[in-house]
């Protein structure tokens, strides 16, 4: 059984189609990218898998380890190991965010029946973390990403899910707003967590993330559907032609 | 103007007209004089209606119906303790009153307070040292500017007197404790505090407004600050009074040049909580921070009404007011901010921010700027709306279960200025008392709209 099984996945936005029948099945260990050009419903599928309201599914079924990942709530597909890393993550003034992390961290081991995390085992754990991606470990007394750059909004996300450790993840645009070091530091963030109990969905714009984080197979998506799948040398005919090959196949 | 004047009678009657002869310092004509302008224009305008521009989303009627008496004469009260929950700022000097008595039993002795420091009741100064008090009383309340301010001068008892001279740093901060309760009678009782600070001098001040449970009581205090070049007071207010209880409250600042007010005010509601605040910036460098933060639930009604004037150049003023609205309570918020002409190279900044619970409160918000001056700094915002649907998506995408997303995000929103807060007691004093606010309205949080 694969761990992640999208079929015919159909989703509208205010009565308006986005995705017009998405196939995928992702396995365990895999790093599948899905290119696109703007506004074909990257971020569309990034939101529908991860949760969020106002996108509404008209056919089509999503299978996460087995179980309908569509009928679950957005916290509950994150507790069972379903992680976001935001285009443009959020920030949450007046949480701090060693809390935040905290609470998240906590309702993840909740559910899988461990006790709350001991404090200071917490501080170590952000403390190693924090070092491994560059970031200064005060930035867990700030507020929640609130006066954070672009860069360190990102390397927060994958320290997110450095701690969260999820069995798929989701990495929409990652690359986007970071310059070439962060870049760097980001990806090899990323691929630290590369392991063969883990899929990742990582969706981009352009081939330069996927010089640094190498997928397994690339999809382009055009028009709500994906047009052509390939290894990532597919990543490089895209970067040197552009999508104007495939937006001509999707519209004839 | 419309107003409820037959009825001023009714509400403070023959009671207080008896006890008006045996007010401290009323046989110094000076202050009997204030007293009596004080209560001309209480019984001359009556209670201001809803025609009154100032008074247009806060109505007194309720307050005029009732009769009170000088909460002092209750002697079916008994207080021996502040109520369950007060909060108790640590390490301060605790001046308590109780229906705005001076309890000398429930305070820190004024005795060796430190030197260059006058602290006591009142009551005390104006009988025995009234002098102390001639160019500073109604100096900066001054009772032509507002019913407030009037009602409190015309009856006004007790209270503190604070005087820190000059180049002194008060090593301690003061808590002001005032505790409302009624027996049989409603109450009402005017508790006056007087700050007088001298160049370079700093105090801390909290005041604390609280209450018990019963009939309902008014509680009518007013603050008069003057701070001296270069001084710094930190003056932080907390009004959590009893559900039934009236609040009608004004503080009165003026700072000259060079010198820093801090204020912070946490109203966490009433029947009907009024505090108003009026700040002038009278010279050269003086700066204030206006901040505030109001959770208000059931039928609690809060009004913040302020007014910052920089009235001389290069003055800086930074206002921040949060509230956190459930039930079918009302808040007012209206903040004025005016630029007097000699206020060139002026920087002033407004922001109030409303969040509702659900679809039962109502915010009515006026922010006003008025800029006479052309070379100035000024902006002010207002929002009012529900949780942003996209913070709490974001909690949930990381597990976090969605009454505790809410719950995480309301207080967020408002320890996001109580962080603002530079003293840390009264900081982690202020989040804890909105942190146990939020417990109790946790059905309701959780609910949603």
């Amino acid at each position: 059984m694969s761990l992640i099984e999208i079929k015919d996945l159909h989703v509208s936005v205010d009565d308006k189609e986005i995705l017009k029948g998405i196939d995928l099945t992702m396995n365990g260990g895999e790093v599948h990218a899905i290119m696109g050009p703007n506004g074909t419903g990257k971020s569309t599928l990034s939101y529908v898998l991860a949760g969020r309201k106002g996108y509404e599914v008209t056919k089509g079924s999503v299978s996460f380890d087995g179980k309908d990942l569509l009928e679950m709530e957005a916290d509950e597909r994150a507790r069972a190991g379903v992680f976001l890393a935001f285009q443009y993550p959020l920030e949450i003034p007046g949480v701090a965010t060693s809390t935040f992390l905290k609470t998240a961290l906590n309702a993840k081991r909740r559910e899988s029946g461990l006790d709350e995390i001991d404090a200071m085992e917490f501080l170590n754990l952000i403390k190693a973390k924090t070092k491994e991606l560059e970031m200064p470990y005060e930035m867990i007394k700030r507020q929640l990403n609130v006066g954070f750059s672009g860069g360190e909004k990102k390397r927060a996300e994958v320290l997110q899910m450095s701690l969260l450790e999820p069995k798929f993840a989701i990495l929409d645009e990652t690359d986007s707003g970071l310059d070439i070091d962060a870049l760097k530091i980001v990806s090899n963030g990323v691929n630290a967590l590369r392991d063969p109990e883990r899929a990742f969905l990582v969706i981009t714009h352009y081939q330069r993330l996927l010089k640094y984080i190498v997928p397994d197979f690339v999809h382009v998506i055009v028009d709500g559907k994906i047009v052509e799948s390939g290894d990532q040398s597919l990543a490089e005919v895209l970067e040197a032609e552009g999508y104007a090959r495939f937006e001509k196949r999707a519209a004839a | 103007m419309t107003t409820v004047k037959s009825s001023l009678e009714t509400t403070f009657g023959s009671a207080y007209a008896n006890a008006l002869g045996a007010l401290p310092g009323a046989n110094e004509s000076w202050v009997d004089s204030i007293r009596q302008t004080s209560r001309a224009i209480v019984e001359s305008g009556g209670f201001p209606g809803p025609k009154t521009e100032a008074w247009k989303y806060t109505s007194l009627r309720e307050i005029a119906k009732t009769s009170f008496i000088p909460a002092s004469e209750a002697d079916d009260v008994d207080v021996s303790a502040a109520p369950v929950g007060s909060p108790v700022l640590e390490g301060a000097l605790q001046v308590v009153f109780v229906n705005g008595v001076y309890r000398q039993d429930l305070s820190t002795s004024f005795e060796g307070v430190q030197s260059g420091v006058t602290l006591g009741p009142l009551a005390d100064v104006l009988k025995n040292n009234p002098e102390h008090l001639k160019d500073v009383l109604a100096s900066a309340a001054i009772p032509g500017e507002s019913f407030v301010a009037a009602l409190n001068t015309g009856f006004m008892e007790q209270g503190i007197y604070l005087h820190v001279e000059a180049d002194v740093e008060m090593s301690r901060p003061i808590q002001v404790v005032s505790i409302g309760a009624s027996g049989a009678k409603p109450g009402a009782f005017h508790p006056r505090l007087q700050f007088v600070l001298d160049q370079n001098a700093k105090a801390t001040v909290l005041e604390t407004h609280v209450g018990l449970p019963g009939q309902p009581y008014l509680s009518n205090p007013v603050t008069e600050a003057i701070l001296g070049p270069g001084s710094t007071l930190k003056h932080y207010t907390l009004v959590c009074e009893d559900s039934d209880a009236y609040h009608l409250g004004r503080s009165a600042v003026c700072v000259s040049e060079g010198a820093q007010y801090e204020s912070f005010l946490l109203s966490l509601g009433g029947k009907l909580a009024r505090r108003e605040v009026q700040v002038r910036l009278e010279a050269v460098g003086a700066s204030a921070i206006v901040d505030g933060a109001y959770g208000l639930s059931g039928s609690d009604h809060s009004d913040i009404s302020s007014e910052i004037l920089h009235l001389a150049p290069e003055t800086i003023s930074k206002q921040t007011v949060k509230g956190v609205l459930g039930g079918k309570s009302k808040g007012v918020f209206q903040g004025r901010v005016h630029v007097a002409r000699e206020g060139q190279r002026s920087d002033g900044r407004q922001l109030h921010k409303a969040m509702l619970l659900n679809r039962g409160p109502e915010v009515d918000c006026k922010p006003e700027l008025e800029i006479y001056a052309d070379d100035v700094q000024c902006a002010h915002g207002a929002t009012t709306g529900e949780m942003d649907s996209e913070h709490i998506f974001y909690l949930l995408s990381r597990g976090i279960d969605e009454q505790t997303a809410r719950a995480m995000l309301v207080e967020g929103f408002l320890d996001d200025v109580i962080f603002d807060i530079s003293d840390d007691a009264v900081r982690t004093l202020v989040l804890d008392m909105v942190k146990r606010w939020l417990v109790r309205q946790s059905a309701l949080i959780a609910e949603g709209v």
